[in-house]
């Protein structure tokens, strides 16, 4: 990083935390704080919607994945537009006309109290945990390339955010979002130029893919039906589905995003935009892991990415000969890449897949070595791969650009999480039952100091998560657990006129434990357990409303 | 179906509007799918 690159990182943040409180008009009461009036255009809402969904670690993680994976990871979101098109026939229209703040709000005018705020807590748990791993995951990376301390780290994305997000209200977090949105599309395709530019003379970008191609990162569709591989088009098209369903319709950190737009017909509009670029952006991310990953068949790549782990091993005895190997199994690979790229015939191709796999040996001998030293069994520094790429071989001036998008992407996402936050806490906990009659200031205020609140909360959060692996599986589980069953209980809400309060506040419980006991006694994937939650809590909640008086009258 | 009035079919909720707008979200999809499939076999198979 030179004096450029830090001047772009700062201009960004200067900027975003300007803008964000020069977006504060309007915002004097609950309507404008939480939901800036329903007045916002469906291109800025999709925007702000993909933003929200799109962190820090899905830029540095996917790039990564795609770098050690391939692209079998896309296959994750083929079930995505599926759910944009229930959605926009479902909630989108429930929701917008029923005027409410909260997703969970409505569930008291279906059902009642108890229910909307088992599910408002259990989204508050949940999304709290998250934003605190959302902050601390990029923070951990950023820290070890800018040479800044984890806790500086952790203060600058989350505190800014938080300062933002507590002025402006959503308004902010939305407009933001979209200029945040522009910089990551830019700096995506500056970073595609970049990279191919980088090649050697004599490959062109389709040798490279070529390359690629033929060791299997290319891979899209994957069509055999196994519970325990994550990525398969089933697992993409059914499992995913559910996730999809669950975190576009139930949770209010994307809710807020569609009911914030002009109309129902805006608001539909906004989510269908997802549904066409989701899987062309996630392509392109996944397409500049593949130009890093072939860039490095002819630049030896770090032994071990992240380079706070890489010095730990460079004293052990095993190191030298494991160097001296690493080194010329790369050499053979690089021999057998230019080979292959010249001339594709099955010798070159037989040639260069065994370098290939020679190669990989000496980098798993290498992560072994880390985990031998450092006593870390879960080592793993695939989310090092991009960022260590950017700040080693992108000239002066894209590092900024890059390291400025990876701050928007951490950005956008808490932002959006932290305003949802602050709107469920004020609206389902401190209007229902503090102040009922408070003034419209009284709300606002409530919730920028929830807002705050939060904010505190996330980084204290992500302070812990740094150092504590099994911190961010509990987050990651306890969502899993939750989100299946909050899709069932929309669904008894939406779809079924017979359930009733009691059979959807229990039908919530039995759902997530019937996803802890798949979790117990299965290896059942868990982008799976969203669909055991999700029927588990339909299923039951269905016989137990048959246990009880039908409700009056069902709400449209 | 304008906003407000309740719907009494399928169509009508899924809204008689939207549905071309459905349609062509899914063959889009499934032309994405199939050009990423298409470009995965033109790369691998190669030699």
């Amino acid at each position: 990083m030179r004096q450029l690159d830090w001047a772009i990182v700062v201009t960004y943040l200067a900027y975003v935390i300007w803008d964000g409180i020069r977006l504060s008009k309007n915002t004097g009461d609950a309507e404008g704080f939480f939901l800036a009036n329903r007045s916002l255009p469906w291109w800025a809402v999709g925007l702000s919607v993909m933003a929200t969904q799109m962190s820090a670690i899905t830029l540095v993680g996917t790039t990564g994945q795609a770098y050690t994976d391939g692209m079998r990871f896309l296959q994750f979101y083929y079930g995505l537009p599926i759910a944009m098109i229930i959605l926009c026939v479902t909630v989108v229209p429930f929701f917008s006309r029923a005027r409410v703040f909260t997703a969970y709000e409505y569930l008291e005018k279906r059902f009642d109290a108890k229910t909307r705020s088992l599910t408002s807590f259990c989204f508050l748990m949940s999304r709290g945990l998250g934003v605190g791993v959302v902050i601390a995951a990029p923070s951990v990376v950023l820290s070890v390339l800018l040479g800044w301390s984890e806790l500086v780290t952790i203060l600058v994305i989350g505190m800014s955010t938080t300062f933002y997000t507590m002025i402006g209200g959503v308004q902010a977090v939305t407009w933001t979002d979209v200029k945040q949105m522009v910089l990551i599309f830019f700096g995506l395709f500056v970073c595609v130029l970049v990279i191919v530019s980088q090649f050697p003379e004599q490959i062109s970008i389709t040798d490279g893919l070529y390359l690629a191609g033929a060791l299997g990162k290319l891979e899209t569709l994957d069509t055999s039906f196994d519970l325990t591989e994550k990525y398969t088009i089933w697992s993409g098209v059914f499992a995913a589905l559910f996730l999809f369903l669950s975190y576009f319709g139930c949770d209010q950190s994307q809710v807020q995003r569609f009911l914030t737009a002009k109309s129902v017909d805006q608001g539909r509009t906004s989510l269908l935009m997802s549904a066409f670029l989701k899987i062309p952006m996630q392509f392109m991310i996944l397409l500049i892991g593949i130009l890093v990953f072939v860039f490095y068949q002819f630049v030896t790549p770090p032994m071990i990415f992240n380079p706070v782990e890489g010095q730990k091993i460079v004293a052990t005895q095993e190191y030298g000969q494991l160097s001296e190997n690493y080194n010329a199994a790369h050499a053979r690979r690089a021999d057998a890449a230019v080979a292959f790229a010249v001339d594709q015939n099955a010798a070159t191709r037989t040639e260069y897949q065994a370098a290939h796999k020679a190669f990989n040996e000496q980098r798993i001998r290498a992560t072994d070595l880390v985990k031998e030293t450092t006593g870390n069994r879960a080592f793993n520094d695939v989310n090092y791969v991009f960022p260590s790429f950017v700040v080693t071989y992108m000239p002066m001036g894209v590092i900024g650009l890059i390291i400025a998008a990876i701050f928007a992407a951490a950005m956008s996402s808490i932002s959006s999480e932290l305003n949802a936050l602050a709107t469920a806490t004020t609206i389902d906990f401190y209007r229902r039952y503090a102040r009922p009659n408070a003034s419209p200031g009284q709300f606002v205020r409530a919730g920028r100091i929830a807002t705050f609140c939060w904010g505190i909360f996330a980084c204290i959060v992500a302070t812990y998560a740094t150092n504590l692996g099994s911190l961010i599986e509990v987050v990651n589980r306890f969502g899993s657990y939750f989100y299946g069953s909050l899709l069932g209980v929309f669904v008894l809400a939406i779809g079924v006129r017979r359930a009733t309060g009691r059979g959807a506040f229990f039908g919530i419980m039995i759902g997530m434990g019937s996803v802890a006991l798949v979790n117990r006694y299965t290896n059942i994937e868990f982008l799976w357990f969203n669909v055991v939650g999700c029927l588990a809590t339909v299923a039951a909640g269905y016989l137990i409303s048959l246990t009880s008086q039908p409700p009056a009258a069902t709400l449209e | 179906m304008e906003e407000g009035e309740r719907p009494t079919t399928i169509i009508d909720i899924a809204d008689r509007r939207w549905l071309k707008v459905y349609a062509a979200v899914l063959v889009f999809t499934v032309f994405i799918i199939a050009a990423l499939w298409a470009f995965s076999r033109y790369f691998s198979d190669a030699s």
